[in-house]
């Protein structure tokens, strides 16, 4: 039996009087991209610190690919890569420079060859011999990801990897993100409080508040577990058509606005011409619907909307 | 064990390419004492004398400015480390199969390199116009290897309490230059005003001053054997102290 790539139980960890993390429980199977979500402070980093062998917890258990994150740390740390929140590369130093540091530390064999592989896969052949202190916030990301890749690890970490990028240099890094999905032997953990990345990228997600998980599941799964779909059609006979689609048992929270009828349906995509035939007595004129997305989901599971540098409102 | 080692030889690396980087500024403390013992020790050669040990002034202040030159530099290469923690740099090399030790280790070494290489060049340049020389290159590389290591660590130690560069700097300055000024560095330490004499003696640097001295003229002002033990005790004690100070750091 394979064990999965993450697996925590009752995890905790306390810096005095606060607590960051209040007892996780998550497993992640091997070869999944998983998304942790959740607003600042929900302890997200914390949880990929203490995965990563840089913290210790206080109370519960950690382990990577079955290896306890305390006890067995050098094998967790041969079997993962991570690329951190903030830069940690060598700016004096050129993309190429730090990489072959990075290589020695790992006793790789083969470096040059190996090391213009991983640039290629992040497009930064080109730019490799520049310092990195002349390179963009994005270049700088995506030296970071093949640093985070060149010792083959089985997971990666990802700490919020979009964060502080402009929108040109996120869907850039996004496309190189979308190809290691080949490597099927690779799983991706990923925190982002953006849930544009996690529905981009992510099979899994799980969202975090207040040192715990609140929910789990696919991106899709999530959005519709908080109330699906939301239809609204605009009729000749508004009256007429509410009251044909009430009938339907998939419908609900029908209401009547004017001359157009809101209501909520599991997935509107599929329902909708079905829903449509139904109601055609009433006359239909037109229809506008909205997908439930994570969006709805982070709202009902924290509480709280999030901005763009992932702080509450 | 070759592991370990293979890893400090890693870290001195990234150091040395750091130090490649920083050509003009190497060729910087290597100008600034010749230019000094050009000016102000044949300036002062005339009217000082012949010294204890019977060598000019040019030479005593030739071989004093290389003790200034490694230990400024050493302080600075403390800084550093706490740079590389403040910067994000070291969270990569945590999170990799690398031990600790291997980490300072690895920067120390660098650094000793680095203090070997300048004193050999400065000598090399002095030799040509002082009686500068290296009759006991065993007791220079004991001098060198305390008073790197006692700097390093005493960089290390100041820097884990003042994280900002600027105060590093101003802080590193008026510490050490009373250290500096009463170690015998400039003038001798058995010619001063008592109460500045007793500073002198009680100044551990003065000794690493008096070994080095005594390695590249023969002239000395203390015992052999005091000037080991003291030199020593330099390296030993802030490094124990230093090693404390980054496990603190690194843990929080």
């Amino acid at each position: 039996m394979t064990p999965p790539a993450v697996q925590l139980r009752a995890l905790e960890k306390r810096y005095g009087e606060i607590t960051a993390l209040a007892g996780v429980d998550l497993s992640v199977s091997q070869g999944c991209f998983f998304g942790l979500l959740g607003p600042n402070g929900a302890g997200k980093t914390t949880s990929v610190s203490i995965l990563s062998t840089l913290l210790r917890p206080s109370a519960g258990e950690a382990r990577v690919l079955g290896h306890d994150v305390v006890r067995e740390r050098p094998a967790v740390r041969r079997a993962i890569g991570i690329v951190f929140q903030e830069s940690s590369l060598d700016t004096e130093l050129s993309g190429r420079e730090n990489l072959d540091l990075h290589a020695r530390l790992y006793h790789l064999d083969d470096r040059a060859a190996r090391i213009d592989r991983m640039l290629d896969l992040v497009g930064m052949r080109r730019d490799a011999d520049r310092p990195v202190r002349q390179l963009s916030g994005g270049m700088r990301r995506r030296l970071e990801i093949a640093r985070g890749l060149a010792h083959e690890p089985r997971v990666l970490f990802l700490d919020e990897p979009s964060l502080g990028l402009d929108v040109p240099a996120r869907r850039a890094l996004w496309g190189h993100l979308e190809v290691l999905r080949e490597r099927r032997d690779l799983t991706l953990i990923l925190t982002t409080h953006s849930m544009d990345e996690a529905e981009r990228l992510c099979d899994q997600v799980a969202v975090m508040n207040a040192g715990g998980i609140a929910a789990s599941g696919t991106p899709r799964e999530l959005a519709s577990s908080v109330g699906g779909d939301s239809i609204e059609i605009e009729f000749e006979d508004p009256e007429r058509g509410a009251s044909l689609l009430r009938s339907r048992p998939d419908v609900s929270a029908v209401s009547v606005d004017g001359r157009s009828v809101s209501l909520t349906v599991e997935s509107a995509a599929t329902r909708l011409p079905e829903l449509l035939d139904v109601a055609r007595a009433g006359g239909v004129h037109a229809v506008r619907m909205r997908e439930a997305n994570l969006e709805d989901a982070f709202l009902h599971y924290t509480g709280h909307r999030i901005d763009p540098e992932g702080n509450l409102d | 064990m070759s592991r370990f080692f293979v890893d400090v030889g890693t870290i001195a690396r990234r150091e040395l390419l750091r130090y490649r980087r920083e050509r003009m500024f190497l060729v910087g403390q290597i100008l600034l004492p010749v230019l000094a013992v050009l000016l102000i020790g044949f300036g002062l050669n005339r009217p000082v004398g012949e010294l204890g040990g019977g060598i000019d002034y040019a030479s005593f202040l030739a071989s004093g400015l290389l003790v200034l030159t490694i230990s400024s530099g050493a302080i600075g290469g403390g800084y550093t480390l706490i740079q590389d923690v403040q910067q994000g740099f070291l969270r990569p090399i945590l999170v990799a199969p690398v031990s600790r030790a291997s980490i300072v280790i690895g920067k120390v070494a660098a650094r000793l390199l680095l203090s070997a290489v300048l004193v050999a060049a400065l000598i090399a340049v002095l030799a040509l116009f002082t009686s500068l020389r290296l009759p006991r290159p065993d007791l220079a590389l004991v001098a060198i290897g305390g008073v790197t290591l006692g700097f390093v660590a005493a960089g290390i130690l100041l820097a884990t309490y003042l994280r900002n560069a600027e105060s590093f700097r101003l802080i590193a300055v008026f510490a050490t230059l009373p250290i500096y000024f009463l170690s015998g560095m400039f003038f001798p330490v058995e010619t001063m005003p008592s109460g500045m004499r007793a500073l002198a003696l009680a100044n551990p640097l003065t000794y690493g001053v008096d070994l080095l001295r005594f390695a590249t003229t023969g002239a000395r002002a203390f015992p052999l054997w005091l000037d080991l033990a003291v030199v020593a005790a330099l390296a030993a004690l802030p490094t124990a102290l230093a090693v404390r100070a980054f496990e603190r750091r690194l843990a929080g």
